[in-house]
This record gives structure tokens, C-alpha cells and sequence, in this order.
């Protein structure tokens, strides 16, 4: 588990445990209107915070896959360029049939 | 000597049977193909599940903030916000990746389940029965070999389309292989985020919904909707765990990839795999419709 995962396993925690528990909410719903302001801003900026280290975490995979882009690109072109080729050798094998339908023609009438 | 049309053919269909027992069989490159079709799809699932989980506990919290304190900055929702969408802009890039994956395995699947070799073989059947009407025409014999090249031109292409996926795989190993290991960096990641979202959420409608209307004095306002309320918010609890198995998935998938490229048969385990997946969407659909 690097840094990141760890970090984030704590910031969960203290939110789940801590922030979002009964007895917090008890003790919060007791204190003044100034002091449930700033209790406030502060959860608002701990949930930012969580959602910036997901946001990170996710952003450095995103990158990862992105060096891969253009080879995952250049790899279904090439797949789409076989199928293309052996539709045309069956394209020149029917044209190919109907040459050969036009020289009978020819020969019925010689 | 004299080459009769069998002594010709001898050694034609022995290499081709020869290079046709050297690769798997074609089908199991399509199960593969298809396993990754249907993978690529429920990572696509996942990352939808994970973006609306997110958004939702979020919501949740705030209105539990706003319950309690009676108040939410402005300034620091905006911020919130801002995150927030920088978040939700790096799943949809990581859809797009995903995307991608998924447009590979169904031009493999194209490939692999192509009927060209049958398209091939009528129309080589059409050419034959042109050259043997005109050589009737011209009162000359075809040579008999000409009659046997619909079949022959079926297996051609056939084995032509095994050596294509076979060396698709040779040549894309490294890509493949490091493609799903970062899909489990990414699915771990994602079952963290979402576990956790799902959890948030599930606490705080229990807490909302279902604990506060009953503790407090008034009466309930509608009984059936808190009972409905009580049991969605119990049952979003037990489906953190179903999500685990999209964990799995991708190295389950790398693992039948290696089997492949060995050459073992991993048919069966592929078969396994696709019905794990449809159950993963399913249960992916199921926890954020």
C-alpha cells in the first residue's frame, strides 16, 4: 500500500468515524451558532479534501493508461485493415467471376 | 511421375493442417475477444457506478451539514464543486480509456467470428463454376485442381485469420498484459471510492431518513414510505460487497490472456469469466441504476 492509499484510508476514516457519528453530531448540535459555522466550513473542506486525494489517485491512472493510447489506437487500425484486405481479395475474386461470365458470353456467340 | 490432383493436394492441406494444429482454435479466441468486450463494458459500469456514488454521498453529507449547523458557505460549496467536477472529468477520461480497450477486443471479435472464409469459399464456388462453363464453351478441359479451390481457399483464409489473431497476441502481449494491470490498480481503486461513497450515503439516509423521523417526537408522516426508506437504505449497505468481484475480473482476465499465450486451454475459464461479468454489470446496474 503506497502513501496515497493510505492517506486516503485515513481521511476516510475520520469521516466515516468521526465527521458522519451520532455522537459528534450530538455534541455539534450543543455548541453556538459561530462555532456550527466554522464546524461547518471545516466538514465542507474535509470532504474537498477527500475529493481532491480521489481526484489525485485517479488522475495519475488516467496518465498511465494514456501512455498507452496511441499503441491501443494503432492497434485497432490494424485489425480494421485486415478485415479490409480479405474483403477485398473477395471483392477481386467476384470480380474476377464476372470477367469470366462476360468472356463466356463472348465465346457462346464465337 | 504423374501429378494426379490428390498427389498435388497431399502436401497443400498437410501444411495447412500442420499450421492449423500449431494455434488455438479460433473460438477460443472470440470467447477471449468477447470476454474482453463484455470486461471493457462492465469497467465502463464500474466507472459510472463510482462517478454517481461519489456525487450522491457528497449530496448526503452536505444535507447532514446543513441539518446540523444550519448553514454551508457559499465560498467553500464552490470550491467543493470545483473538485468535485475535476473528479467527475477524470472518470470520463478513464471511460474513454476504457472505451478503447472495448473498441479492440470487438475488432478482434470481428475478426475472430468473421465469416470471410465462408464468404471466400462461395465466391471462389461462383469463379469455378464460371471457368469450367467457359472451358465448356471453348471445348477445353479445366484442370481438376480448379474444382477442389473453394475448399481449399475456405481453409486458406480460415487459418489466415487464426495466424492473424495468434499473432495479434504474440505482438500486443505487453500492451494487453499491461492494459489489465493497471485496470486492477484502477478497479482496486475504484472499489475504495465506491465502498466508501456507498457507505457514506447508506449511514446517512439511515441516519435522515429512517432514525430521525422514528426518534423524534412527531409522528411518521407516510409509515409505508419510511418502511421503504429503511429497507433501501439497509439493503445499499449489503451491496458494498457485491462490487467486490469487479475487482477480480481483471486479473482473472490477465491470468486466461497468460493461459492463452501458453497454449493451454482456457476455454472453460473464459466461459466462467463472461457469466462473472454479467453479474458484476448486473450488480453495477443494481446499486446506482
Amino acid at each position: 500500500m503506497n502513501n496515497q492509499d493510505q492517506l486516503i484510508d485515513i481521511v476516510q476514516k475520520i469521516e466515516s468515524d468521526l465527521l458522519l457519528s451520532n455522537d459528534f453530531h450530538i455534541w455539534l448540535q450543543k455548541r453556538s451558532k459561530k462555532e456550527k459555522a466554522v464546524w461547518s466550513d471545516k466538514i465542507v473542506e474535509f470532504m474537498t479534501y477527500r475529493i481532491q486525494l480521489n481526484y489525485n489517485i485517479l488522475k495519475v491512472i488516467a496518465e498511465e493508461f494514456d501512455k498507452y493510447t496511441p499503441e491501443l489506437k494503432g492497434a485497432v487500425k490494424e485489425l480494421q485493415d485486415e478485415m479490409k484486405k480479405m474483403e477485398n481479395f473477395i471483392k477481386v475474386i467476384n470480380n474476377l467471376t464476372k470477367v469470366i461470365g462476360l468472356l463466356t458470353k463472348v465465346a457462346t456467340k464465337i | 511421375m504423374k501429378l494426379t490432383k490428390r498427389t498435388m493436394l497431399i502436401p497443400v492441406a498437410s501444411l495447412l493442417l500442420l499450421s492449423g494444429c500449431a494455434i488455438h482454435p479460433k473460438s477460443e479466441y472470440a470467447d477471449f475477444s468477447q470476454a474482453g468486450s463484455e470486461y471493457a463494458k462492465a469497467v465502463d459500469k464500474v466507472l459510472v457506478t463510482a462517478e454517481q456514488a461519489q456525487i450522491d454521498s457528497t449530496s448526503w453529507s452536505l444535507v447532514q451539514v446543513k441539518g446540523i449547523t444550519g448553514v454551508v458557505s457559499a465560498e467553500k460549496y464552490d470550491t467543493l464543486t470545483k473538485e468535485e467536477a475535476k473528479l467527475l472529468a477524470t472518470i470520463q477520461h478513464l471511460r474513454f480509456n476504457a472505451k478503447l480497450l472495448a473498441d479492440y477486443f470487438a475488432q478482434l471479435e470481428l475478426l475472430a467470428t468473421s465469416d470471410a472464409p465462408d464468404q471466400t469459399k462461395t465466391a471462389i464456388n461462383n469463379l469455378v463454376t464460371g471457368m469450367n462453363k467457359l472451358s465448356t464453351e471453348l471445348k477445353v478441359s479445366s484442370p481438376d485442381v480448379v474444382n477442389t479451390l473453394p475448399q481449399l481457399a475456405k481453409v486458406v483464409v480460415n487459418t489466415r485469420i487464426k495466424a492473424v489473431l495468434r499473432a495479434e497476441f504474440e505482438k500486443r502481449q505487453e500492451l494487453i498484459r499491461t492494459q489489465l494491470q493497471i485496470h486492477e490498480l484502477l478497479l482496486k481503486t475504484l472499489d475504495r471510492q465506491i465502498t466508501h461513497a456507498l457507505t457514506t450515503e447508506a449511514e446517512l439516509k439511515e441516519i435522515l431518513l429512517v432514525k430521525q423521523p422514528l426518534l423524534s417526537d412527531k409522528p411518521l408522516s407516510t409509515q409505508e414510505d419510511w418502511v421503504a426508506k429503511r429497507r433501501a437504505a439497509i439493503q445499499l449497505k449489503s451491496t458494498v460487497n457485491d462490487i467486490k468481484p469487479a475487482i477480480e475480473a481483471s486479473k482473472k482476465m490477465r491470468l486466461i490472456f497468460e493461459k492463452l499465450l501458453a497454449g493451454n486451454d482456457a476455454q472453460s475459464s473464459i466461459h466462467a469469466l463472461v457469466v462473472e461479468i454479467k453479474h458484476i454489470l448486473a450488480t453495477a446496474h443494481a446499486v446506482k441504476p
